[in-house]
């Protein structure tokens, strides 16, 4: 059987044939022994399929997934809601381009010398992990503004078990 | 953030229609409602936790990014998986792009020893009780290269039609016949038991 | 015309000059901050007789996360004062911990600092966050750890010598 007539036959099974070929696939099954075993085989294997699915569930609390995605949304809407500036035309036209530029370039030297890591207005947090091997979940609390970093390791089956992120505990 | 008991009652339509006066908290019940699913879709094609987590809650930032082009052509639980289905799909596709070709996937399209294998006549759910089944379906999803499983998932548990898988997976439907065709084969012969080495 | 381009480029200068007189400043500013290494357990007793309960404002941060266990020890204090201009390095909270630690200054009323967290003496991560910032992961037998940064209370220093 070539693929052309195997794939006749999956489109037959799945609904999927064009208008008025479904009598003539049905014609060929009644006299060839080798396509109907192929069609069975593959709706035994849509049977199995068929809500047969495995049940996972999401392996974080409800909580703690949540207040990740709420800290992704506020994030993300800070970044878009960047204030708008007036148009520098509007203000100064032409006659003003050389002392509001060397104004603003001499402001952006001052900023950069004050403060050499705050290339941005809004605080972005940062995380970097030093092994790839491991991970982290953040959870933000607003009330008290807790932020909490948990760190586990990948590797591990399953998140609660006995973990091998280098030790951490032992007193002094 | 606490949801109240109005919240938990009410429709999935008037939550997201809260959702999108601004309301986090109608917003949180749904992804409370719907996260399992949203998850599940996510992990039963990248077979990762950590990237099944990741996509799903990615999924769920754009899903409160794109309320408003939600019209409730299906139901909002639909919508948002569809949503990580193509976040999943992205990530498959940036993958693939960094690995070179190998001989598996070549065989994907053309059918590999698949072709050549008579049909499987055992009935796997005769023979096994469901949970043993889903165990088995699940671990025989797991050896299927990721275009098998994709186009499996789409069309086995999303119930989406050829011309729908095509441009979710943005390939042509012969492409999907072929790739649904051998992925199914390629079930039969793991849910069966059959080594691919008798099949030669 | 001329005297407006005269008197931007005036004020231009004088503003570069407080900037940089205020940045020096700034960036001498510190940050006095506390650290705690907590071990968290189901058992009411802590083996190691030098280990404490948490005190109660601590206790209720923690119980607000989204792992929580019945009892938390205070294994080790630390206070610093944590300076802008270089990282605190190698705040030793335990045999296997150690902390760097840098004052990022304040950003819309929060302190923000970076972290380095060691164990074993490997770098395990880095964290450019706001306080107060709680660290944790899991430890034996379904224990866990935290380390718990915050701006240092009224009066840490003194609880420091005690409690150490």
């Amino acid at each position: 059987m070539n693929e052309e007539a195997q794939f006749k036959l999956q489109a037959y099974l799945d609904g999927e044939l064009p208008a008025g070929e479904s009598a003539g696939v049905q014609e060929w099954l009644a006299r060839d022994p080798e396509a109907r075993a192929l069609l069975a085989e593959l709706q035994n294997t849509n049977a199995a399929l068929a809500g047969h699915e495995a049940e996972v569930k999401l392996p974080e609390t409800r909580d703690f997934f949540w207040s990740k995605i709420e800290r992704e949304i506020g994030r993300q809407s800070v970044a878009a809601t960047a204030p708008s500036r007036k148009s520098f035309w509007a203000r100064w036209g032409w006659r003003g381009l050389v002392p509001a530029g060397g104004f603003a370039a001499v402001c952006l030297l001052a900023l950069h010398l004050a403060n050499p890591g705050a290339a941005s207005a809004e605080f972005v947090p940062e995380l970097e992990l030093a092994s790839d091997d491991m991970g982290a979940y953040t959870y933000r609390n607003q009330e008290d503004g807790l932020t909490m970093i948990w760190l586990y390791d990948r590797s591990s089956a399953a998140q609660s078990a006995q973990s091998s992120t280098p030790a951490i505990l032992a007193s002094k | 953030m606490k949801t109240d008991a109005s919240q938990s009652s009410a429709s999935d339509e008037q939550l997201v229609e809260a959702a999108r006066q601004g309301d986090m908290g109608a917003f949180e019940e749904l992804v409370a409602r719907h996260r399992d699913k949203i998850y599940a879709r996510a992990f039963s094609m990248m077979r990762n936790e950590d990237e099944a987590v990741d996509l799903s809650q990615e999924a769920w930032v754009q899903s409160w990014q794109r309320l408003n082009q939600f019209h409730g052509e299906s139901s909002f639980g639909t919508w948002v998986t569809r949503i990580v289905i193509n976040l999943c799909l992205d990530q498959l596709r940036k993958r693939k792009r960094q690995r070179t070709e190998s001989i598996e996937e070549m065989d994907e399209e053309t059918g590999g020893v698949e072709r050549q294998m008579p049909a499987v006549t055992v009935n796997p759910t005769e023979r096994l009780e469901r949970g043993e089944l889903r165990k088995k379906i699940d671990a025989a999803l797991e050896k299927l290269s990721h275009e098998h499983r994709t186009v499996l998932v789409l069309h086995e548990f999303e119930d989406l039609e050829y011309k729908e898988i095509a441009r979710t997976m943005d390939c042509s439907i012969g492409t999907v016949m072929s790739r649904l065709f051998y992925a199914r084969r390629k079930m039969a012969a793991l849910l069966a038991d059959l080594k691919t080495e008798e099949l030669r | 015309m001329k005297s407006i381009r005269v008197k931007c480029l005036f004020w231009a200068i004088v503003l570069l000059i407080s900037m940089i007189a205020g940045g020096v400043a700034r960036a001498a500013d510190s940050l006095p901050v506390q650290m705690q290494l907590i071990w968290a357990t189901n058992e009411p007793k802590s083996p190691d007789p030098k280990h404490k309960p948490v005190e109660a404002d601590v206790a209720k941060l923690l119980e607000n996360t989204p792992y929580r266990w019945k009892y938390y020890y205070e294994v080790h204090r630390r206070v610093e004062d944590v300076p802008g201009d270089r990282s605190l390095e190698k705040i030793v909270m335990s045999k296997h911990c150690a902390l760097d630690i840098k004052y990022l200054g304040n950003h819309s009323g929060l302190e923000r600092v970076q972290v380095k967290l060691y164990g074993d003496d490997k770098l395990v991560s880095m964290h450019k966050e706001t306080l107060p910032l709680l660290l944790a992961g899991n430890a034996q037998n379904g224990t866990a750890w935290f380390v718990l940064i915050r701006k240092a209370p009224p009066g840490a220093k003194a609880d420091e010598a005690k409690t150490n």
